[in-house]
């Protein structure tokens, strides 16, 4: 465990420094997301939301932004494995012992991490600029928990497809058509759909309303089977790609 | 020790079946620099991963002072420089590559920074300590990506090719490195196509020709073994040869012809071949790695044709 945390910590460290060296990316990054937001919230006011409705208005918002993490969690890892194989780097993590798996959902984190600052940044300027008020109850960390795990499970699965079969530029496109909208959309009859329950209780519970137990529990459960299939697939592709000596390769 | 035992490896497609390692054995002890050669394809690369762990093989297994692959120890025991370009994070700086590799290896940050300023001064890479990885030449990419093999002081060293590409005053700092950690008794496995870097630098010389390990022996015992069965015959007139039964060569002038012998006694039967040419001397070479090399791959492939 402690020398995960000592992973966690480089791994903080080394994103951070490849981040300030671009500054710009950075902030233009923050302009991009929040211009796309208005965008989202103009699309939306002309198929009927009220820009006068703060409640529906919130509701898009936190929609969006768990939308954007979910993304950024699913897209970091199977990005990481290209750039790692390509600069080369993908051997070092071998040779560091930790295990692949460990180390790209530890490299993830780390990620998100330091993305975390980017997004609080985020929701509570959008939040401030579109008169909103949410309720903070303790329940939303273990919503927000569960969420990430979830999405880290998909990031593996996609993962896997990056180790077997390189260039997943098309599955991660053809995943964010469906899991942005479904995440951003508040459309019950899509909670079956991986994320789209978490989304709806992190709202809910944003807005000071009560989320029945067995809603837990099913999100519960979706974020363990999501997870453990991702792991599963993703030490599958792992030991599959070192049979057939593709580890490392672009 | 590192003990490579009898590893096999096929890589199979819907197309074809290679066979890329067949019984591959041997050992690195501490101290010793052993030299891998092979001819391109051999198998010298998959080898190197194999014992990275970065392929699995079909059959046979590799231990390192006792660890298999999938203990935690066992990569502790190993530094590896399995690209000269590549292996670096763009974007950090030499300094901070080489900080993060050791701490994820397990150093603390203050014995990494120690020890990255010692390798970047030993190198001679301290003044680019600042710049980015992306922005070093081919030869600085090379000698830093030694550096992030060996910056966690692993006591069992894989180097596959590491003077490739880079200029006579860095090949010679590599090699002194090289030397150096081999005296300080870390065991050492390098690959290389230069022959005189492996005479230079190894004790114990292994070839792998087609999968297979031809050749392991002390690189003293070799030369010697050669040495009483090489020759150099100088003609008075230049002469044509008939096809012979030894390994040889004839220069352009067909002055000069190098004889490797299998054994001493077929001094006799090259003398009797030679006899109605004028010669003007023959006398006891000292042979050189790459001779040796030669020998045992175009043995191999004469056998096989």
């Amino acid at each position: 465990m402690r020398r995960l945390f000592i992973l966690f910590i480089a791994e903080l460290q080394r994103a951070w420094l490849e981040q300030v060296r671009y500054p710009l990316q950075f902030v233009l990054g923050l302009v991009l997301v929040g211009l796309i937001f208005y965008l989202l919230l103009g699309v939306a006011q002309i198929s009927g939301v009220s820009g006068a409705n703060p409640a529906q208005v919130s509701r898009l918002l936190v929609g969006y932004l768990l939308g954007l993490i979910a993304l950024g969690v699913v897209s970091s890892l199977s990005n990481q494995i290209s750039k790692e194989a390509k600069s080369g780097t993908l051997e070092n993590m071998v040779l560091s012992g930790h295990g692949l798996t460990a180390f790209f959902v530890v490299q993830t984190l780390a990620r998100f991490g330091q993305n975390l600052f980017q997004f609080a940044i985020l929701f509570f300027v959008l939040a401030h600029l579109s008169q909103i008020n949410y309720t903070l109850s303790w329940q939303l960390l273990p919503a927000f928990v569960l969420f990430l795990i979830a999405a880290l499970g998909l990031g593996l699965a996609l993962g896997a497809v990056e180790l077997l079969f390189k260039e997943t530029s098309s599955a991660l496109l053809l995943l964010k058509l469906l899991v942005f909208p479904a995440v951003i959309a508040e459309l019950p009859q899509l909670e079956w759909f991986p994320l789209v329950l978490g989304a709806s209780i992190f709202r809910e519970l944003l807005q000071g309303g009560v989320v029945e137990g067995l809603r837990w529990l099913l999100f519960a459960v979706e974020t363990v089977a999501l997870y453990s299939l991702g792991v599963f697939l993703f030490q599958s592709a792992d030991l599959e790609a070192r049979k057939r000596g593709l580890l490392g390769h672009e | 020790m590192l003990i490579v035992d009898s590893v096999k490896k096929t890589y199979r497609s819907l197309r074809n079946v290679v066979h890329v390692l067949e019984e591959v054995s041997f050992q690195v002890q501490a101290g010793e620099v052993v030299a891998l050669l092979g001819r391109n394809g051999s198998g010298k690369t998959t080898t190197i991963r194999t014992i990275c762990g970065l392929v699995i093989p079909d059959a046979g297994s590799v231990r390192i002072n006792g660890f298999r692959f999938g203990q935690q120890e066992y990569m502790a025991q190993l530094g590896a420089l399995i690209d000269t370009n590549r292996g670096l994070f763009p974007r950090l700086s030499v300094f901070e590559n080489l900080v993060y590799t050791s701490t994820v290896r397990g150093m603390s940050r203050r014995a990494a920074a120690e020890r990255a300023k010692y390798l970047l001064d030993l190198l001679g890479l301290w003044e680019k300590r600042n710049a980015p990885a992306q922005t070093l030449s081919k030869g600085m990419l090379s000698k830093m990506a030694f550096a992030n093999a060996i910056v966690h002081d692993p006591p069992f060293v894989l180097l596959d090719e590491p003077t490739l590409g880079l200029d006579v005053d860095a090949a010679e700092v590599l090699e002194e490195q090289i030397l150096a950690m081999a005296k300080a008794g870390k065991g050492i496995l390098l690959t290389t196509h230069q022959m005189e870097v492996a005479a230079r630098l190894c004790t114990r010389v292994a070839i792998l020709s087609d999968g297979k390990i031809v050749l392991d022996k002390p690189k003293q015992d070799l030369l010697q073994m050669f040495d009483l069965q090489t020759y150099r015959v100088t003609f008075k007139e230049p002469v044509s040869l008939p096809s012979l039964p030894f390994i040889h060569s004839l220069d352009e002038t067909g002055l000069v012809l190098d004889v490797t012998l299998n054994h001493p006694g077929e001094l006799y039967e090259l003398m009797d071949r030679l006899r109605p040419r004028p010669l003007r001397s023959i006398e006891k070479r000292e042979v050189e790695l790459a001779e040796i090399f030669r020998a045992y791959t175009l043995k191999k492939e004469a056998r096989r044709a």
